[in-house]
């Protein structure tokens, strides 16, 4: 079995700083693995473990911090990654990141199972996995928050708001998996280690005969505005006065006599 | 401008109908559902609808793909759920068009799109400008709903099945008013100390004929809930959001913020979900809400 895990460069978005003008300072950001990708690659490394997996990683990017989250897959088990090299790889539409991946496994797979996070931290757009899957005509379990592997089949629970859903099916096939799907392993020193004398393969999208990346016409971003009417009471000072100003709210917005 | 939109409810498709009364594009639905279509044909001008009897997103997109290759949409919208978005993908993709979720926004300037959608996690606004054909996705509640009404065509398609997927569905079982309809949601953060305490959650609910829920870490974490509200959980747009012990983060917010009224307790003055409510009670919730349950028993 050959498994191809995709993880991604992202801001860590609860330490974004902003603008007096309300743009957030993107670059500043500190940046790291996003976290179910990292769930991605800890289900990848677990299927090695129990049925001797090849395991391969890779993210679109360019920076030297990409290489970085490459060698902490590493350190978890992976054993090979790549870097597909693009500038601003945020501003790509979803479709053309799909391309250069589909391209990829073109020219390193086949693969039976291609596992990545089911929404980034940044921009959470949930669409990956599923772009993937139709441009290679295989199906995909998106949102998974349990995989199994049986008589050959993979099979995944999924929570969503109706009720769980269960689905099954045979390899290749994509999954894309919630923080919910499993606790990841903190790598050791010696997988640390390890981690930093293996090799990373870099590849251009002309290497995988992509050339026609469309990006994204963002124009603007800016910190979200919320207008709302902000009225406080304090329940410290006055608690009786508080609670009846609650059901005041209650009763004016017609869910309470 | 030819608009098809995939249908989950009849409340976001009165607000999918909004996006096209603003573009003033036809509308044309696709719903897996015989009772959403006839609901669906007095708002639109088409309804397509496939019988299913659960979702399964390989099979759903190719159906809609090849109703699509019928309609010859330039614009289509899905919900901006973990289903919509699964399935904006998957029909995006096949068709090799843009997608963009998590849409509030959109506007005609020139011959292009001006599509406004949340980033990071709903911190931002992005702006971006796209040109047709497109897919979008827009939550719940992030238009108004829109009052004209049709007198559509039905249309009934036979589904595409995948055989390479088996699908076994376990229905949630509602005690009480599902969230997504609930006219009233009481959220519990991690302002709650002990699982017994979210009785009091549900009591201040179920006397406010609402639904409740609660924050991530509360049900992925301490499992004291299935699901929880929020980027990854379900979105709710209710008339009152009562955020009870919530820290406001924006991966919560994001999913609350189409309430008409946000109210929330939380004992620190500086929690951030004081910038996103109309209403708030800084104070000890374990003081607030049983004086409050106490003061609406009485009144009833
Ligand atoms: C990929 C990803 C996806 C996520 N998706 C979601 C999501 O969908 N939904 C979600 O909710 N979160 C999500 N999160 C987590 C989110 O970022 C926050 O960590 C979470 O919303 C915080 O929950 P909370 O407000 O309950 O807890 P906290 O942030 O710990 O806040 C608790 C609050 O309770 C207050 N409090 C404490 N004691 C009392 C008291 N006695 N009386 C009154 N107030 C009190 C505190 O002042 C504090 O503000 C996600 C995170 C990641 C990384
Ligand atoms: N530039 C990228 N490089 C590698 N993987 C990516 C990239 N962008 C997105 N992904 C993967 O796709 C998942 C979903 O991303 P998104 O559709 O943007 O929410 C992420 O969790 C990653 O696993």
């Amino acid at each position: 079995m050959k498994i191809l895990t995709l993880i991604k460069l992202t801001l860590d978005i609860s330490q974004l700083k902003y603008e007096s003008t309300g743009e957030p300072l993107t670059e500043i950001a500190p940046k790291k693995m996003g976290d179910s990708d990292k769930c991605a690659v800890e289900e990848a490394v677990r299927l090695k473990e129990k049925l001797g997996a090849y395991t391969v990683v890779a993210t679109i990017g360019s920076t030297s911090e990409n290489e970085r989250i490459i060698r902490d897959a590493y350190a978890m088990g992976i054993d090979e990654g790549y870097i597909v090299k693009v500038e601003d790889p945020e501003i790509l539409q979803a479709t053309s990141i799909g391309k250069i991946v589909s391209s990829l496994v073109e020219k390193t797979g086949p693969y039976d199972l291609i596992i990545l996070g089911a929404g980034s931290l940044d921009t959470h757009s949930y669409t990956l996995g599923s772009i993937i899957a139709s441009k290679l005509n295989i199906p995909i379990i998106a949102g998974v928050d349990s995989l199994q592997y049986v008589d050959g089949f993979f099979e995944a629970l999924c929570i969503m708001e109706d009720g769980a859903y269960t689905f099954r099916a045979k390899a290749p096939l994509v999954v894309t998996v919630t923080t919910e799907a499993n606790e990841p392993r903190i790598p050791t020193l010696k997988t640390i280690l390890r981690s930093k004398k293996m090799e990373v393969k870099t590849l251009t999208i002309h290497d995988l005969g992509v050339d026609d990346v469309v990006k994204v016409d963002l124009l603007d971003v800016k910190r979200y505005v919320v207008n709302r009417r902000k009225i406080l009471w304090d329940a410290s000072e006055d608690l009786e006065k508080a609670v009846d100003k609650f059901i005041e709210v209650l009763v004016s917005e017609g869910v309470a006599q | 401008m030819k608009i098809m939109l995939y249908g989950e409810s009849i409340e976001w498709i009165k607000q999918a109908r909004t996006v096209a009364d603003i573009l003033d594009g036809e509308t044309i639905g696709v719903t897996p559902s015989r009772e959403l279509g006839n609901e669906a044909v007095k708002i639109l001008n088409k309804v397509y609808v496939f019988d299913s009897i659960h979702y399964e997103p390989n099979s759903y997109y190719k159906t809609i793909y090849k109703i699509a290759e019928e309609v010859k949409p330039d614009l289509s919208i899905f919900p901006s759920t973990i289903k919509g978005r699964t399935l904006a993908g998957l029909y995006a993709g096949s068709r090799d068009e843009p997608v963009i979720t998590d849409v509030v926004d959109l506007r005609y300037v020139g011959r292009f799109l001006e599509v406004k959608r949340l980033v990071y996690g709903g911190a931002c606004v992005a702006v971006l400008r796209a040109s047709t054909p497109l897919t979008i996705c827009i939550s719940q509640g992030a238009f108004k709903p829109s009052e004209k009404g049709e007198n559509g065509k039905i249309e009934y398609f036979s589904r595409v099945d995948e055989e390479r997927v088996q699908t076994i569905f376990k229905p949630r079982e509602y005690l009480g008013i599902p969230l997504e309809r609930a006219e009233v949601v009481v959220v519990a953060g991690r302002g709650f100390k002990k699982r017994e305490d979210l009785e009091m959650v549900k009591e201040l609910s179920s006397r406010l004929d609402g639904a409740w829920s609660v924050t991530r870490p509360l049900a992925a974490d301490y499992g004291w809930a299935d699901t929880w509200i929020g980027i990854s959980g379900a979105i709710v747009s209710p008339r009152l959001y009562i955020a009870i012990g919530v820290s406001g983060q924006p991966l919560h917010m994001i999913a609350a913020r189409n309430s008409k009224t946000i109210i929330a307790v939380n004992k620190d003055p500086s929690a951030p979900i004081f910038e996103e409510v109309d209403y708030g009670i800084i104070g000890d919730l374990y003081q607030v809400i049983p004086r409050l349950l106490e003061k609406i028993k009485k009144k009833t």
